[in-house]
């Protein structure tokens, strides 16, 4: 009884956060997703057997995003308002802690139901034969709960032991990558041990595409129960790591020691304000470590590929930059413009901005470091592009047009700067400009797909950096679209500065 | 005639369709110190935060060191005017000094100002600490230090004495008491400890429930024996 007393307690806590919002948006997002790919496969007799088998790969993308994001949310509240140190007077740490993932528990159920509703919508909307075996639906809706469960687990430890959000958060969209681009590499058991991966990896249908025909069949097979046994395993491992770890906390205050380092004058520092306002955080070294894997795994790649690969250096650039535009940099963007704005959100830093600076010189200042920190990125990427290839001894002539990608890839990435300085500004939790940044690297893909690389900033970015293979740009269409783009999220930024009460303590 | 340092004229405040403050007419003198006084709630610090320009009235006007009060104007205003508004603002994971620092860049100050602030409010000796590891009442200095930087025209202090021992507190006193002289500056306090203010303000204003139920002279509101504690409950108590 005790613990629905204290879930009625977790739920009122909540109160007009709006956390399940989440669940519909990521659902609808699927559903969209499936229609844009499938809808022409009208009436379909194998239909259900292409949503069990594509539904899993979504997951695998969107899911992890989702539960960190959710997990994030349950436990923001105590860090923000300090409440950790009143409620560890009248309860347990293990009771708090419990209560949360019991509370993520029925709400995750929450999301695979919807999942498992939205599985027999698309059926009918799309037509397909909606008669198959419900123990299919069952299977999946277990599965997929078993791995949502796994990834709460992860993630609500995470989330209460880091007082930083962004903790949670990467390991999510790290997850997620992995999981997602290891689906392209040959089967193996370690595809099996990923918890991100258990959404795929324990799926019942199987795909087969004919080199020759180019027709795609789908097979019924055997589901497969290992990942899912694996991921209990994970579950286990993670509760009794919390356990723990619960049992050791306490609300101590964190780096207590006190700074030995004393200093007999008043010594100015040289860098930027917002440069300093940094000093310690770790949000750059994404941006560095990032590209430098992404280079690493497309080397590599390139040289597993060599037989289809035929443009030497061209290829070896497409290797290295295409997910990287396409999905990382978005995000690493989202990381670093949330890490600038949190600090001023915190307590009552605004107030503090707001009586000592102009709005305009806020917002630029932010978004001068921003874009300075992602165009050394890029740099950096075109440097690891050059290293790597002199490495593998590449042949040929380096592509002409590398110096007008690298120009055009920094308007462009300015513009996705301006995005998130405007989203992070409005949003004050750390978590959601990120997923808008995640989903903005995907609606930069359908729009580039769709032919209209001009409409969103994230696919500005891509076209700006992949020409050869995503069609060459209007030079002239691409700078006004930047500059209309930026100068829209700057002015909106500065305005709502302006005009909107300065919020604080929140 | 009387120099007003900031006049509002119906200031008005809503949050949703109740009003957390409704015709507030507020008279500073130059070279005052104002005891702003009333209970928790009743809108000092909405008040605070509309002289700063932090949140736009929803009715009514101001004028605050002779400019009137603007989305425009705000930051001219606010390079003549230091303030604590709330708890202190602070980057935990900088040091104290690097915190003034970041003050000192905004309002182009240099070394030696930073230095006297820390000196002002007893910090130097910690000014390589990172502020996360500070104590409430050490944060509490930090933000007076923030306020005080640049010897500005008008000083806001929001409950400047949260948090502080009993010699801080009377530190602070010693130290506000000295502003008007030392700065040539006005001084708003908002406290809740009355004896407090009743020993360093020349002027007090006493908000209830979002509307100004007494504003003048100090020695005018002590009628015969009764401290202003006894005053104060009393004018609070029934409005």
């Amino acid at each position: 009884m005790d613990i629905i007393g204290n879930l009625f307690i977790e739920l009122k806590k909540h109160k007009r956060r709006f956390n399940l919002l989440l669940f519909p948006l990521i659902i609808v997002l699927e559903i969209a997703f499936i229609m844009g790919n499938y809808g022409g496969q009208r009436g379909s007799a194998d239909g259900w057997m292409i949503l069990f088998y594509i539904i899993p790969i979504i997951n695998c993308l969107f899911f992890p995003v989702t539960i960190a994001g959710f997990a994030s949310r349950l436990m923001d509240i105590e860090h923000k308002g300090e409440m950790l140190k009143c409620l560890y007077t009248f309860t347990t740490p293990q009771r708090i802690f419990f209560t949360k993932y019991f509370y993520g528990a029925i709400s995750t159920l929450i999301l695979v139901v919807m999942q498992c509703g939205s599985v027999i919508l698309c059926c009918k909307i799309l037509d397909f034969d909606s008669t198959f075996p419900v123990k299919y639906l069952f299977i999946h809706g277990m599965t997929t709960y078993i791995t949502c469960m796994t990834l709460l687990s992860l993630h609500l430890m995470l989330a209460y032991f880091y007082r930083n959000q962004a903790v949670s958060i990467s390991v999510g969209i790290l997850g997620s990558f992995t999981a997602f681009f290891s689906l392209f590499l040959p089967s193996t058991i370690i595809q099996k041990l990923l918890p991100w991966e258990s959404f795929v990896t324990s799926g019942f249908i199987t795909m087969d595409w004919d080199r020759d025909t180019r027709d795609i069949s789908y097979t019924l097979c055997n589901p497969d129960y290992t990942p899912v046994i694996i991921c209990i395993g994970w579950i286990i491992l993670f509760t009794c790591i919390t356990l723990i770890l619960l049992k050791r906390s306490g609300v101590e205050e964190t780096e207590k020691a006190n700074n030995n380092r004393k200093t007999k004058r008043v010594l100015l520092h040289k860098r930027p304000v917002e440069i300093l306002k940094l000093k310690g955080s770790p949000a750059w070294i994404a941006f560095f470590i990032v590209p430098a894997i992404s280079a690493a795994i497309g080397t590599v790649n390139y040289l597993g590929n060599i037989s289809i690969l035929k443009d030497g250096w061209y290829s070896l650039w497409t290797q290295h930059t295409l997910f990287l535009c396409y999905f990382f940099m978005p995000v690493i963007i989202g990381i670093f413009t949330g890490c600038i704005w949190r600090v001023e959100h915190t307590g009552t830093n605004m107030n503090l901005m707001m009586t000592h600076q102009r709005p305009a010189m806020i917002v630029l200042g932010k978004y001068a470091a921003t874009c300075f920190i992602t165009s050394v990125s890029l740099i950096w990427v075109v440097a690891l592009y050059l290293i790597s290839g002199s490495i593998i001894h590449m042949d040929g002539t380096l592509p002409s047009g590398i110096i007008q990608w690298l120009i055009m890839g920094i308007l462009s990435s300015w513009v996705i700067c301006a995005f998130q300085v405007l989203v992070s500004l409005v949003i004050r939790n750390f978590i959601l400009p990120v997923i808008v940044a995640f989903l903005g690297g995907f609606a930069g893909l359908s729009c580039i797909a769709k032919g209209a690389p001009y409409l969103t900033p994230f696919s500005l970015f891509d076209i700006a950096m992949n020409q050869k293979e995503l069609g060459t740009i209007d030079i002239r269409s691409f700078t006004l679209s930047s500059i209309i783009f930026i100068t829209a999220f700057i002015m909106i930024a500065i305005m709502y500065l302006s005009c909107t009460d300065v919020r604080s303590n929140e | 005639m009387k120099k007003y340092v900031i006049e509002t004229y119906d200031l008005c405040k809503k949050s949703g369709r109740k009003y957390r403050i409704k015709d507030v007419n507020l008279a500073v003198p130059k070279g005052c110190i104002y005891g702003f006084l009333g209970p928790n709630g009743a809108g000092k610090t909405t008040t605070m935060k509309l002289l700063l320009g932090l949140i736009q009235p929803d009715g009514g006007s101001m004028e605050v060191l002779g400019k009137k009060m603007s989305p425009k104007n705000r930051f001219e205003i606010n390079t003549k005017t230091g303030s604590l508004i709330e708890s202190p603002g602070f980057y935990g994971h900088l040091t104290g000094q690097e915190n003034l620092e970041i003050i000192a860049r905004y309002k182009k100050l240099g070394a030696c100002d930073i230095k006297e602030a820390l000196k002002t409010v007893g910090l130097y000796e910690r000014k390589d600490d990172k502020v996360k590891n500070y104590s409430l009442g050490m944060k509490q200095r930090l933000g007076i230090a923030m306020a005080l930087m640049g010897r500005p025209e008008l000083i806001i202090l929001d409950e400047p004495t949260n948090g502080l021992d009993p010699a801080g507190i009377n530190e602070i006193r010693n130290l506000v008491k000295s502003i008007p002289e030392r700065y040539d500056s006005t001084v708003i306090i908002s406290s809740h400890l009355l004896s407090e203010v009743e020993q360093i303000a020349d002027y007090v204003g006493i908000i209830n429930k979002g509307h100004m139920i007494y504003q003048g002279l100090l020695s005018e509101l002590e009628i015969g024996d009764a401290s202003l504690e006894e005053v104060f409950l009393e004018m609070t108590k029934g409005a």
